[in-house]
């Protein structure tokens, strides 16, 4: 299947990060020389690992605790490596460098294999895609509320793990309460709020939730509604979702975990999207 | 008494003078509104109206004289004791099965209706609904009792298949002992435009 339901992501809110350390780390070259300018580097790339860190401790993903580690790796090099006004100095490499350099070297190519293998991505581009597969046209339909998508049956402990197995392979970021728990698909470069605040509040977000009685209730956001090219009947939009995530759940309970990331893979969404 | 005659008893006796006109009218055999409102220093044609007001209800008698100059109501207490029985039997639904439960209904396109939701997410808590355009727009929010707000929960999309009211009662657990409550927040959401009826 082919991704064609989701017009174009052009956002460039993933790369961010990356753009503000670049534009600090010229300038403190340019003002400050190299030397300093690496410091500079290493400790805004710290902060980065720290934030990295705390996401993983959300998410609990290899790809998390790579990443993670893979700065903090990247901000020690950049701090302890020796650096003059021409550059790295590479014949002052000692142990320590020379360590710290394979580590994040190691861990690079790591992340770029998972990069390519999809393991890193966030999927929720890959779920409303589905979603809406075989959903028509319906002009109008749009309405913020909730809607009831049918029921489920497994027992709680079946459906943490389920949260779990969603969480730890990037379909959707898990809130568990008192007595249900809300599957919350994030997009690439929709992670930031969720991730990296102390209090995300997903209610204004798009959401699939299963309560302990095995009601399942979908929301899909104005955002996410008007990312569709066509006006999609909004109704069977919602049913669609409950019916992918309650479809999910049938495959992981029985063991078919794999499946899902195949059916979610199949859909053509670019890497980066 | 009806909830009429209620209102207007009741809105005249929680004027602060009402007790004031009411100690003059037991101390004197008779009295005009001229005479009383002199007395109590207030406009005459508040007295008037409070004492027609009376008179209308059956409290007070008056008697038209003439002394030379125009016509004049006198006002007599005709009463020791008020007594307010308000029979709200007739704002009771039917006991009869009420065919608006057979109605076939569902969310109308395009009313931007906002449905708040509750806090656990299981019913609404409100619909809130803008009418008017420009500067005259005004904002309508409806608070709803949980056994409406679970019913709104499970209202048809507006693209969905049309379903009657009793059908969305059951799917949303709701008894028929609040069909009453249902039916009266289907009718205000027909009205406001927000639920359409399938013809």
């Amino acid at each position: 299947m082919k991704a064609n339901k989701l017009s174009a992501d052009r956002s460039i809110t993933g790369l961010l990060p990356a753009i503000i350390a670049l534009t600090v780390t010229v300038l403190a070259f340019i003002f400050f020389g190299k030397p300093i300018g690496y410091k500079i580097l290493a400790g805004i790339i710290f902060i980065y690992a720290l934030f990295q860190y705390y996401a993983f401790s959300r998410v609990r993903s290899l790809a998390y605790f790579l990443s993670a580690t893979y700065i903090l790796s990247f901000s020690l090099f950049a701090f302890f490596v020796p650096v003059t006004e021409h550059g790295l100095d590479e014949k002052e490499f000692d142990l320590p460098a020379k360590l710290l350099t394979f580590v994040t070297v190691f861990l690079l190519l790591w992340l770029i294999y998972l990069l390519l293998t999809r393991k890193t991505k966030w999927k929720g581009r890959e779920v409303f895609e589905l979603a809406a597969a075989a959903v028509k046209e319906a002009p109008g339909s749009f309405t913020e509320r909730p809607r009831p998508a049918g029921r489920i049956s497994c027992s709680k402990e079946e459906l943490l793990a389920y949260a779990d197995f969603i969480r730890r392979n990037h379909i959707a970021l898990p809130f568990i309460e008192m007595d249900r728990v809300v599957l919350v698909p994030v997009k690439m470069g929709r992670e930031f709020s969720l991730l990296y605040s102390f209090r995300p509040d997903y209610r204004d977000l798009s959401w699939v939730a299963m309560d302990d009685h095995g009601e399942v209730t979908v929301q899909i956001s104005k955002r996410d509604y008007l990312e569709y090219k066509d006006q999609l009947s909004f109704d069977q939009l919602c049913e669609s979702m409950g019916n992918l995530f309650k479809e999910f759940l049938e495959m992981f309970l029985k063991n078919e975990g794999l499946r899902i990331i195949t059916r979610l893979d199949s859909t053509g969404v670019g890497i980066f999207s | 008494m009806d909830f009429k005659q209620a209102a207007l008893l009741g809105s005249y006796l929680s004027k602060d003078y009402a007790e004031d006109l009411f100690r003059l009218l037991a101390a004197y055999s008779s009295i005009s509104a001229s005479e009383a409102a002199s007395r109590l220093d207030l406009h005459i044609k508040t007295v008037q109206d409070f004492m027609e007001a009376m008179f209308e209800l059956g409290i007070l008698q008056r008697e038209e004289v003439y002394e030379g100059k125009r016509p004049y109501f006198r006002y007599t207490l005709s009463a020791r004791r008020i007594l307010m029985d308000l029979d709200l039997t007739p704002l009771f639904p039917l006991p009869s099965p009420d065919r608006r439960i057979q109605l076939r209904i569902r969310e109308r396109k395009n009313m931007g209706a906002r449905f708040t939701t509750a806090r656990n997410n299981k019913y609404i808590s409100g619909v809130t609904i803008w009418m008017g355009e420009g500067r005259e727009r005004t904002e309508r929010r409806l608070s709803l009792s949980i056994p409406q707000g679970s019913f709104l929960f499970h209202l048809p999309f507006p693209t969905a298949d049309f379903e009657s009211v009793e059908d969305i009662m059951k799917k949303a657990g709701v008894d028929g002992d609040h069909a009453s409550e249902i039916l009266d927040i289907v009718s205000a959401l027909i009205e406001l435009g927000v639920i359409e009826i399938q013809r």
